[in-house]
């Protein structure tokens, strides 16, 4: 007789058990954790730039208090980011980007808040956990502190000088799973905590782009147990 | 005594519990999923262009009621996109952009062509797709999309054309690989869709191939 297991779906633990399945040539199934995630409603976008129209980047430098993209995850909340990516549209010089997570709450100031959206279309009404934020004008109010860098490029050229010689391809990728940059888990039981993503090219308000964000989002309870 | 699981075969879970096979040096053998869907006749592919022929694109700027390809997911059926290859001949202009999203609605299928979506398992050539593909757009399709989501996006400086220096990889989403999100598209009650937006700022030709896998809502959500 068949070993069984308990099913998992979008409500959680189903005490539904049922036998794993193996193919013909009896190799098991490995499920992708993140496309169950998917499933169970759990990923969620946010970016900057509408559909014709890209961002301004304010920073001329990277300035910890000024990122370009933050997700801030409430206490009794935890986030995985999953992907970011940048695509530039003018740039002046100096094209850098940094992603990083902060273990405090670095302020809204200077901020406008954007609203996430599911990227499973069943849940595309279900709003997320975490309050998502874009268009950089300034300093958020507090100093990240606890600071962990993920992933950084730095391109010499300006970018959209190259009109000839090479198309400007790929985006700028921060996609852990994929080996761009370093997954991490962000947020705790008792206090705000930030995902920062920066991105700039050299000179302040004059690089424009979009930018696409995307993170699983659980209650500690579910992703600690406890 | 060894474990046994259930044998799943391309008509579903097969009552025929057995042991899992290892390799000589005991390992188990993990079968990727994706394979998996293509084996049971899952995975469809469409596309853009013919052969030697690409397709002459309309929109000379990103319309959200302008998909150059748009793949309508009926109620009771739910996608997962795999790939998306975008391949421009003519660009004619400086800036080449992509966009791939997905939206919780029905725009319509207005000023576009149907296209038949074919099994890339060649035992299901014949077995036709649940959801619908267009392409050819020629202007909107009738209903602004709702609830999108950005998958991914490209944004390229360079007249495509005029690179002749160096290679001109295809722009390609693969969530799988790194290259955009992943995301499933379908609910129980309604038609959703997934787009891809492709254009540079004058007329232009592209070839665009696409790929995703095909479940109904129970087998994909187990209710």
């Amino acid at each position: 007789m068949a070993t069984e297991f308990e099913l998992r779906n979008a409500s959680g633990m189903t005490n539904d058990q049922l036998p794993a399945a193996i193919s013909q040539t009896r190799s098991l199934y490995i499920s992708d954790e993140v496309s169950e995630w998917i499933k169970e409603g759990r990923v969620y976008q946010a970016g900057e730039g509408t559909l014709t129209t890209p961002a301004t980047f304010a920073p001329a430098d990277l300035v910890r208090q000024s990122p370009e993209f933050m997700v801030r995850v409430p206490a009794g909340i935890v986030i995985i980011p999953l992907m970011s990516m940048a695509v530039m549209e003018a740039t002046t010089a100096i094209l850098q980007m940094l992603v990083s997570c902060c273990n405090n709450d670095p302020g809204v100031a200077s901020m406008t808040a954007v609203t996430p959206v599911n990227v499973n279309t069943r849940f595309s009404d279900v709003n997320s956990s975490c309050t998502a934020y874009a268009t950089n004008a300034g300093n958020t109010g507090t100093a990240p502190t606890g600071v962990a860098d993920l992933y950084r490029e730095y391109h010499q050229a300006d970018r959209d000088a190259i009109t000839t010689t090479a198309p400007s391809w790929p985006p700028l990728i921060y996609n852990p799973r994929a080996g761009h940059g370093q997954e991490c888990v962000i947020g705790n039981n008792s206090n705000v905590q930030a995902y920062l993503v920066y991105v700039l090219a050299g000179v302040a308000s004059a690089s424009t782009g979009f930018t696409i964000h995307t993170w699983a989002e659980f209650t500690y309870a579910e992703y600690y147990g406890a | 005594m060894a474990t046994e699981f259930e044998i799943r075969s391309a008509a579903g879970m097969t009552g025929d519990a057995r042991t899992a096979a290892l390799n000589s040096q005991q390992s188990v053998i993990v079968a990727n999923e994706v394979r998996q869907w293509v084996k049971e006749g899952r995975v469809y592919q469409a596309g853009t262009g013919v052969l030697t022929t690409p397709e002459a694109e309309n929109a000379t700027a990103l319309t959200r009621q302008q998909p150059n390809f748009m793949i309508r997911v009926p109620a009771g059926v739910v996608i997962i996109p795999l790939l998306g290859i975008i391949c421009p001949e003519a660009t004619g202009a400086a800036v080449l952009e992509v966009l791939i999203s997905a939206c919780n609605n029905d725009p319509g299928a207005a000023n576009m062509t149907a296209t038949t979506a074919v099994n890339v398992n060649t035992r299901f050539s014949d077995v036709g797709s649940s959801v619908l593909a267009y392409k050819t757009n020629v202007g909107a399709t009738g209903t602004a999309p709702t609830g999108v989501v950005d998958l991914f996006r490209v944004y390229n400086q360079a007249d495509y054309d005029a690179i002749t220096g160096a290679p001109t990889p295809p722009i390609v989403y693969n969530p799988r690989f790194g290259l955009g999100q992943e995301c499933a598209i379908g609910n129980g009650t309604a038609v959703n869709a997934f787009m891809a937006h492709y254009n540079v700022g004058t007329s232009a030709t592209f070839f665009g191939i696409f790929t995703w896998a095909e479940f109904t809502y129970a087998e994909y959500y187990g209710t």
